[in-house]
């Protein structure tokens, strides 16, 4: 039986740490560092964005555990990554200009010692003549990465 | 046969000259013209047989979901009878739309506006208030959602037709059953869908994603660059160039290309557990055709395609064939819905379903390291080719058109050797101008 986690408190100095690293992240993102975002990325990784159907409100939110528009782990995002910087990846040649925003942070502590994070994000982009916006929601275990780990300068997720 | 007015648009082009397919040209006009678009819709998809769902989708009574047809919403829902229909979504009262989710299940489909509510095989069975209409003026058997013209099934697979003329569906897919059943027949439990279909908006007209699905392979190594230089193609640039165009009927077209010289690319790379199944469900010519080749991608006109590659979703990962089918919905002129089914053998393992979603999502879903490239040119072409200065030439479609067909191509229709050619995306234009100028173009003149 897991308990549920121990929320941290919004404006804590540890919840500040986290909120700081997924600031860090966005730069990162926005700046089309890739290769360092993909250094932040723990090899356990488990990347789904699960489909979501409408459906009436007796049959649940909609989302599908069983088909989703990502399944990756890390080798599958590395090879992104990768892909990225070879020079014909036509969907980013030319790159992107985006802007992520987060925000509506809440970090919880369970019993494993790791922080379950979700937040709201919004991503601006902007490319040839279609802008195109994406407002998703995250939820975030840091597998495998302690708090200790998780507050330290090196942090890794 | 009787010719429909074939004059369109601001300069009475004649259809049979923007398709000019035994020459190789076509008119940029075609990607790009609202007339052409609702011309497309009254002869082509409110006539021909749409792909709208796998029954596996609606597996028990009462299940239903939402699709659409020739850009109409149409419900697929399975009655008490266990049958499939297919029912304008869409009340008779006042039109509303009556099913507002994508899928579920309902004892009765209640409109949300005024209450009709229709059984589960569109009877309407109860209006508002039903005392203060005298009799005569609720005839109830006649006031059903309306069915969708046709509605048949061939190996699981769904299409309807709003055409009361076309001939039906095994007709309509003639030879290209031999290769369909080489998809969906191959074993003895047949496919079911994983999930449910990825569907994703692209400012793209329907036409250059068929084209690209009739049998370019030779966009390969330019617009999937990316993917060869990291290793995960063979950098060989005619390395997909030894297999074979088909034109199975008419528009129902397709590639087969073989793979590297390893038992694991035999059968298209499916699990070895299923090739005993294979074996029985299957004919000789068409057994030997999946054992020699790894690839094949095809189209059934007019606007569904499917993909069955054996590919690395990831690198340092091996290689995994899947299945998936498209249907390309033009929803304007410059616009697309697409909507994508990963298919699979029911019988396949847990692991090898796994293994299948991930190269597939991987790869060829909307996130895909292949599908995102394929997006930039679609869309770019279709914003390029409105131009007035553009439409004053046309596209090229020139390549292997000297080639002879194979005689001894173990398959039905016509077969040309090499599978970098442009014959087949011809094929599919020619059929386009066909039901785009003719009353029938399903009669095709005797042989």
């Amino acid at each position: 039986m897991s308990s549920a986690p121990t929320p941290i408190p919004v404006g804590s100095d540890r919840y500040s740490r986290v909120v700081e690293w997924l600031y860090r992240e966005a730069a990162m993102l926005d700046a089309s560092d890739y290769s360092g975002w993909l250094e932040l990325l723990a090899e356990d990784l488990v990347y789904e964005m699960p489909i979501r159907q409408s459906v009436y409100q007796k049959d649940g939110d909609g989302f599908r555990d069983d088909f989703g528009f990502f399944a990756d782990d890390y080798g599958s995002m590395k090879t992104r990554v990768l892909r990225l910087k070879t020079d014909q990846a036509w969907a980013e040649q030319p790159g992107s200009r985006t802007r992520h925003y987060v925000s509506n942070v809440l970090i919880g502590q369970n019993a494993k010692d790791e922080y379950e994070v979700s937040c709201a994000f919004f991503v601006m982009r902007t490319r040839a003549i279609f802008p195109m916006i994406f407002s998703p929601a995250s939820a975030a275990t840091c597998c495998g990465q302690t708090v200790k780990d998780f507050a330290s300068p090196d942090v890794r997720c | 046969m009787t010719n429909l007015d074939s004059t369109v648009g601001r300069d009475h082009a004649d259809l049979n000259v923007l398709v000019d397919d035994a020459g190789g040209r076509i008119s940029r006009r075609i990607y790009a013209d609202p007339e052409i678009h609702a011309l497309e819709q009254e002869r082509i998809f409110r006539r021909a047989w749409g792909f709208l769902a796998h029954e596996s989708e609606v597996p028990n009574p009462g299940d239903y979901i939402e699709r659409a047809l020739a850009g109409e919403p149409v419900i697929i829902i399975r009655g008490n009878d266990g049958k499939v229909r297919a029912l304008l979504n869409s009340c008779r009262h006042r039109g509303m739309r009556v099913v507002r989710a994508d899928r579920g299940n309902a004892s009765f489909l209640r409109c949300p506006y005024h209450g009709w509510s229709y059984s589960r095989e569109g009877q309407l069975v109860r209006a508002f208030a039903e005392e203060l209409y005298e009799p005569r003026y609720l005839e109830k058997e006649t006031l059903g959602l309306i069915p969708v013209t046709r509605v048949e099934s061939y190996r699981g697979m769904i299409f309807g037709s709003w055409s009361p003329d076309v001939p039906d569906l095994e007709t309509f897919l003639g030879n290209m059953k031999f290769y369909l059943d080489m998809l969906v027949g191959r074993t003895d439990a047949g496919t079911e869908v994983i999930g449910s279909p990825h569907i994703w908006d692209v400012h793209a007209n329907w036409k250059f994603c068929v084209d690209n699905f009739t049998g370019d392979n030779f966009h390969l190594y330019t617009a999937h660059g990316s993917v060869v230089q990291l290793g995960m193609l063979p950098p060989d640039p005619m390395s997909l160039a030894y297999g074979t165009l088909v034109q199975a009927e008419d528009g129902h077209v397709l590639h087969m290309v073989p793979g590297p010289p390893i038992p694991e690319a035999e059968y298209l790379g499916l699990p070895k557990a299923l090739v005993p199944q294979l074996q029985r469900n299957l004919s000789p010519p068409q057994l030997e055709l999946l054992k020699n080749h790894t690839f094949t991608v095809g189209s059934v006109y007019p606007n569904l395609s499917y993909l069955h590659v054996m590919v690395q979703g990831a690198l340092n990962t091996p290689p995994t064939p899947f299945l998936s089918f498209r249907l390309w919905q033009p929803t304007g002129p410059t616009s697309t819905r697409i909507w994508s089914w990963l298919f699979v053998d029911k019988e396949a393992s847990k692991e090898f379903r796994r293994a299948t979603y991930e190269a597939y999502v991987r790869t060829f879903g909307p996130s895909g390291i292949f599908e995102q490239d394929d997006m930039e040119n679609w869309e770019e072409c279709t914003r390029v080719n409105s131009g007035v200065i553009a439409q004053r030439h046309t596209l090229h479609h020139g390549m292997g058109l000297h080639i002879p067909p194979d005689p001894n191509f173990p398959g039905p229709g016509t077969a040309w050797p090499g599978s970098y050619g442009e014959r087949t995306q011809l094929c599919f234009y020619a059929e386009w101008k066909r039901w785009m100028t003719l009353e029938k173009p399903w009669v095709r003149a005797e042989a």
